[in-house]
């Protein structure tokens, strides 16, 4: 995540935006995964990456169905759902600045503990 | 109480039958790995259930992201095509399913845009008469 923000900061694309954009998902996983886990790192980075979903929250999805295509002999199949995303100026800045603090905070706690 | 649970929890890990079970899932899991040929990078996750009969079935969630190819592998056994597997999308509606053809152990999926999937494994009862466990492997290449 924090890769992607800082090469979105330095040349911004729209592909880059919208790849931001689709780590709510994983960051929702990520979430479930650390509530199990209550070790106090664990703890701690939960909280962080809570406020970042708070942001995520306001980012809209919206998923429209397509007939997936099924190539039989080559074994592969299309899946043509598409996902539009909905990601404000104002967002993007607010996630990449929280993505910039979590990723502050875990390096200076490496830094302090080595 | 703390020797109950610990009693517990040495039958848990020291029962035979256990790791046997475990044992299982190893291999086949070591063998369901041939599928996913080197142009795909694994995710590094093996997705393992036991079933104990084709009534069950275990469900996996996973992201599926755009301009990506994917390669799932299905096994149960030692052999291939014991292991029905579909993948339903956010509103349950079936994208693919092994079963319609010939239970292929892998299959491929080119996926134009991100989405939430369900991946649904259960155990063919035409080729179990029994309990099996059931591994989903997943492979990925960017475009």
């Amino acid at each position: 995540m924090h890769f992607s923000v800082v090469a979105n900061k330095n040349n911004g694309s729209q592909q880059l935006r919208y790849r931001i954009a689709e780590q709510k998902q994983a960051l929702s996983s990520i979430l479930k995964v650390l509530s199990q886990n209550n070790s106090y790192e664990a703890k701690e980075l939960s909280s962080h990456l809570r406020e970042l979903h708070k942001i995520y929250e306001g980012v809209i999805f919206k998923y429209t169905y397509e007939e997936p295509v099924t190539d039989s002999i080559r074994k592969i199949t299309y899946i043509n759902s598409t996902t539009e995303i909905s990601l404000s100026d104002e967002q993007l800045v607010k996630i990449t600045d929280k993505i910039e603090e979590i990723r502050n905070n875990l390096v200076n706690i490496t830094k302090s503990n080595p | 109480m703390k020797k109950l649970i610990i009693a517990l929890l040495l039958i848990l890990f020291l029962n035979p039958f256990n790791a046997k079970l475990g044992a299982q899932c190893d291999t086949i899991a070591s063998i369901c790995a041939k599928h996913i040929i080197s142009s795909f990078v694994s995710d590094g996750q093996q997705y393992r259930s036991l079933l104990l009969n084709s009534e069950e079935y275990a469900e996996f969630k996973t992201t599926f992201f755009g301009e990506t190819t994917y390669r799932i592998a299905a096994c149960s056994g030692k052999t291939d095509g014991n292991l029905i597997f579909t993948i339903y999308d956010q509103d349950r509606r079936v994208l693919f399913s092994n079963k319609n053809q010939k239970n292929a152990p892998y299959w491929d999926f080119k996926i134009k845009s991100t989405l939430e999937t369900t991946i649904e494994a259960r155990l063919d009862s035409n080729k179990n008469a029994g309990s099996g466990c059931a591994v989903i492997l997943i492979g990925f290449k960017q475009k």
